[in-house]
């Protein structure tokens, strides 16, 4: 029987393959009666002081690094080593029953696990969570193995998990990882910030899939609707397969024009830089490299999520250092910590706000909590040395705010000067627009920073007073907005007049529809997430810059959005009818080449 | 044996999460009495992490507090200091 199931999309993308589950359920815990219990206990004894080393160890780490209060975290989980309830019921227990401490062991974690399911407090959850987590790393070092890993898959699969933890994400088998569902994580866990970047397909927040699945079932999975099919009908089957064959073919086409004539020019020689914004290191590769023309929009919260403790400046700096040395000579912009509002540290106590997106988060943040917003700068001004570095700084609202900040950032600077540590001294620095004070006074922030970068994504949803997850309004975020189209032009207006570089880094950067009416309104240079160059490179060839800006001045002349959309759809579609022409001029040409040679 | 009964607040803004539960832990741990405590039906040992943290004590809970033992007012008077003032936090 099939059974649909509706998640959080995670990563876009359709994922059909056989189930590969993931998850102490399905390790196999050896079950054998004992004939000395005292020998048993003994192992546990053994297991545990292996463990505690392991804990004190990094306990003693973070603590220099990190400070105390960083590392106190971890007391908690020493502690779970000497619980007495733990030690008191493994006693009792291998003593009364007389199998194998690991199988009681494990069942206690079963059982606790089952106690952290009904706690309804989120914040409760995951600190269970950790807790259970000490449970299975006595669990591994009483079986003497690596616990399960999914670093080598034997086919092409989708991984089916409860959760996936940092560590177990981290070694996935990328090249047979088809798609990945789990039951807990959110939009910010580790897992969905991975499969984005790798571009695999993922649906988290299931709830209970793991239960319907059995290794090897078939499943489908749409990473951008957020729907799960498991053992599907021929029906559903046959439309997900079709589906899947469109996308893989443009995926192709646009790929055979990428490597056949690739520039970052319109059809009158207009050059607009089109850059990938990345959130981890590991996401600059070659192909990378081949297809941006930069990072335009490092973001650097996955350093802080998912984690109990603060990452420590040596930390950051190897991680900066090591995207900015890849991509040199090429430039690599870094935003400061955008955390708060939807993004959140488990690690750094903040209350429950009321409306978060107008809360206590990035730059709002980072002035409270100097110590942390230092230690970022310091990082990344020491990372600057290894290549072309530029720094920008989330949601800012006015002058005020960026005086302020710029004047940590010299206080930084001063500081490491005075170590005589080295650092690039003509580093630039950007202003984010995101929130419409900004565009209001894009004049005095266009004076004050080296360029601006716009966050679409932000800029609209506070313009037009739209939360994109509210599902009876969602509807209402449209990029093609009059309103928005003013506000960018007035932003870049106001670059243009100060004579600094003004980029755009929201989703709206992705989406060819507004690639023409985005370098018409005069934008430097276009930020997106890797997959979506191609498309946009395209739909870039394809366009005159004197046209562009005809388009620019028509649409933001416009009142209804029905009318924006109805325009830049026309222009695209007719585009895309002369682009399909010159893929077969060029396919003819191309021909004509290997006839004569 | 001496027991005394108590029922307090949990007053620090995130509740009986990791760090106070683990200064609980250490606190109860030194003296001989038994120290459990009670929220919605449910018991736990105090000298236990995993027990309190199942317990989920949000700011604003109200727990019983039981300590049974020759030091049992000693032990009840530094549990009570612990709340009040919001596990030191």
């Amino acid at each position: 029987m099939e059974i649909a199931l509706h998640g959080i999309g995670v990563s876009p993308g359709i994922a059909i393959g056989p189930a590969k589950t993931f998850g102490l359920d399905s390790l196999e815990i050896p079950q054998y009666k004992v004939t000395g219990p005292e020998a048993e206990l003994e192992r546990f004894t053994q297991a545990v002081d292996d463990v505690r080393q392991d804990l004190v160890r990094l306990r003693e780490k973070t603590a220099k690094e990190a400070g105390e209060y960083n590392a106190s975290i971890f007391d908690a989980h020493i502690m779970v080593l000497d619980d007495v309830t733990l030690h008191e019921e493994i006693s009792q227990r291998v003593r009364e029953e007389g199998f194998n401490v690991e199988y009681i062991l494990n069942d206690l974690i079963s059982q606790q696990a089952a106690i952290m399911e009904t706690i309804e407090d989120p914040s409760f959850r995951d600190r269970m969570g950790d807790i259970l987590d000490v449970g299975r790393r006595i669990l591994g070092r009483l079986l003497n193995t690596e616990l399960e890993s999914l670093e080598h898959l034997d086919e092409p699969a989708i991984i089916v998990a409860h959760e996936l933890s940092p560590s177990d994400t981290a070694k996935i088998d990328l090249k047979n990882a088809r798609g990945i569902i789990t039951d807990m994580s959110g939009p910010t866990s580790h897992t969905a910030i991975l499969a984005r970047a790798f571009a695999i397909p993922a649906v988290v927040g299931l709830k209970n899939a793991g239960a319907h699945i059995h290794p090897g079932d078939t499943i489908i999975l749409d990473g951008s609707a957020g729907r799960v099919f498991i053992r599907p009908n021929e029906e559903t089957l046959a439309r997900y397969q079709d589906r899947q064959e469109q996308e893989e073919q443009q995926l192709e086409a646009l790929q055979a024009l990428q490597t056949s004539c690739a520039t970052t020019c319109t059809l009158d020689g207009h050059e607009v830089p089109l850059m990938a914004n990345i959130e981890l290191p590991v996401e600059v590769t070659d192909q990378l490299k081949r297809k941006a023309d930069g990072v335009g929009l490092y973001r650097t919260e996955y350093l802080f999520l998912n984690r109990t403790s603060l990452p420590t400046e040596e930390e950051q700096y190897q991680a900066y250092a090591s995207v900015v040395e890849a991509m040199n000579p090429l430039p690599v912009t870094l935003r400061t910590l955008d955390l708060g509002g939807d993004k959140f540290a488990s690690h750094i106590p903040l209350a429950e706000e009321l409306n978060p997106q107008l809360g206590w988060r990035a730059v709002r943040f980072c002035l409270e909590r100097p110590d942390i917003f230092k230690a970022q700068l310091r990082a990344i001004l020491r990372a600057s040395i290894h290549g072309n570095v530029q720094v920008m700084f989330p949601l800012i609202s006015g002058l005020d705010e960026l005086l302020r900040v710029k004047e940590v950032f010299n206080d930084v600077c001063a500081d490491l000067q005075r170590r005589s540590v080295a650092f690039r001294k003509d580093i630039k620095i950007g202003c984010m627009i995101e929130v419409p004070s900004a565009v209001a006074v894009a004049d005095h922030l266009a004076r004050n920073c080296d360029f601006f970068s716009i966050g679409t994504n932000d800029l609209i949803q506070y313009s037009l007073a739209v939360d994109r997850v509210n599902e009876k309004i969602a509807h209402m975020y449209e990029p093609g907005h009059p309103a928005v189209l003013r506000m960018l032009q007035q932003t870049v207006a106001a670059a243009r007049e100060a004579g600094i570089p003004c980029s755009i880094c929201g989703e709206m950067a992705g989406a060819p529809l507004f690639t023409e009416v985005l370098v018409g309104l005069g934008m430097t240079s276009l930020s997106m997430s890797m997959v979506a160059i191609p498309q946009v490179r395209a739909e870039l060839m394809s366009i005159r810059l004197d046209e562009a800006k005809e388009t620019a001045a028509k649409t933001t002349q416009m009142g209804l959005v029905e009318d924006v959309r109805g325009y830049l759809q026309q222009r695209h579609e007719d585009r895309h009818a002369l682009q399909t022409s010159i893929q077969q001029y060029s396919r003819a040409d191309d021909a004509a080449k290997v006839r004569t040679k | 044996m001496k027991e005394v009964t108590e029922e307090l607040a949990i007053v620090n803004n995130l509740g009986m999460h990791a760090r106070p539960a683990a200064t609980l832990v250490q606190t109860v741990l030194e003296f001989e009495s038994d120290v459990t405590i009670q929220k919605n039906g449910r018991e736990v040992n105090a000298k236990s992490i995993m027990g309190l943290l199942t317990l989920a004590a949000a700011q604003g809970s109200r727990v019983t507090v039981t300590c049974k033992g020759p030091d049992a007012e000693e032990a009840m008077e530094a549990v009570r200091t612990l709340f009040e003032t919001g596990f030191g936090e």
